[in-house]
């Protein structure tokens, strides 16, 4: 799969979360007098309803963060095909070595060798493994999400 | 870096409001005792329209006290009815607390995973509120009346039937 140039930016990402975060301290402000007297807060002890801002903010960062991760990575892959194809044709060593992984895996290139060639080319080791980081939390949300369980450390 | 002088300003504001807001412990008391009072009086109707059913030994009616914390109000003793249908279906009906947004006290109808809440207006009045059908994020309410009442039991009872029953 190839991803289209569309794909929203991880500005887009970061503003969606923080007015995000902006609604529910306006739903928090509001609650005690101006809820709709169908909402489902309606009823709520303090301490259920300080529970479920909770429970929304930290749904809103796992969401934010696969957002956000997900933005990065077709970022990284737009600009591998743009590079493959010679729409980018600077960075020689890089653009061959995205070659021979085109020719290697075709569409399914891992995200983690492009990020090898990158920190091959770039140095800076200490930025991928701390992107190599949000991707194993990354793979740990996506199919366990809300499992009490913690990122296994390698 | 943050500013001590502003966070000062914020806390003196707030503590300022909490004290203008904050009602003596007389008030507490007597609106604690009104709602209690209100409970006792909530529990006798619900029981005289439970008891057609219960005379022909449908429904058993338990009713037995419980007691409610509440960080406003303490902790008091509260009355609260198991309404016992045959075989393993029963639900429980039991005050939460005084002190809840957006109305002036909630009880709980629970029957399993399935809830129900009849919530005390401003006015005294009560209301029933189950989950919309429409949205998960909306409550449909409805006064509080046998029918509306029954209709809740109906929500609570029917839907804890075992799937496979005939």
């Amino acid at each position: 799969m190839r991803f289209a140039a569309e794909w929203p930016g991880p500005g887009d990402v970061l503003a969606y979360c923080d007015r995000s975060i902006e609604a529910l301290e306006c739903l928090q402000s509001v609650a005690p007098t101006g809820l709709s007297p169908s909402s489902s807060f309606i009823g709520m002890t303090p301490t259920e309803f300080e529970a479920a801002l909770r429970d929304l903010r930290d749904e809103l960062d796992q969401q934010v963060s696969m957002a956000l991760l997900a933005s990065c990575e077709a970022l990284l892959r737009v600009d591998f095909w743009e590079r493959v194809d010679r729409i980018k044709k600077e960075l020689r060593l890089v653009r061959l070595r995205f070659k021979e992984l085109a020719d290697q895996y075709a569409e399914r290139v891992p995200l983690e060798d492009i990020l090898e060639v990158w920190r091959a080319h770039v140095g800076r080791p200490e930025r991928f493994a701390a992107f190599q980081e949000y991707l194993r939390v990354r793979h740990w949300l996506a199919p366990r999400r809300g499992r009490p369980t913690s990122p296994r450390r390698r | 870096m943050g500013n001590l002088d502003g966070l000062r300003a914020h806390l003196k504001q707030w503590k300022a409001d909490a004290e203008a807001s904050a009602t003596d412990n007389a008030t507490l008391e007597h609106e604690r005792a009104e709602w209690i009072a209100d409970l006792a009086s909530l529990m006798d109707r619900l029981h005289a329209w439970l008891r057609e059913p219960e005379r022909e030994g449908l429904l058993k009616i338990h009713r037995e006290g419980t007691t409610v914390t509440e960080s406003k109000y303490g902790t008091y003793d509260v009355p609260a009815m198991i309404i016992q249908a045959p075989g393993p279906h029963s639900v429980h009906v039991h005050p939460v607390g005084l002190d809840v947004i957006g109305s002036a006290g909630r009880v709980d109808l629970d029957s399993g995973p399935r809830k129900a809440r009849l919530l005390r207006q401003q006015s005294g009045a009560w209301k029933v509120a189950l989950p919309s059908r429409v949205s998960r994020a909306i409550l449909d309410l409805d006064d509080l009346s046998e029918e509306t009442f029954v209709s809740a039991l109906e929500h609570l009872l029917l839907s804890t039937r075992s799937p496979f029953a005939e």
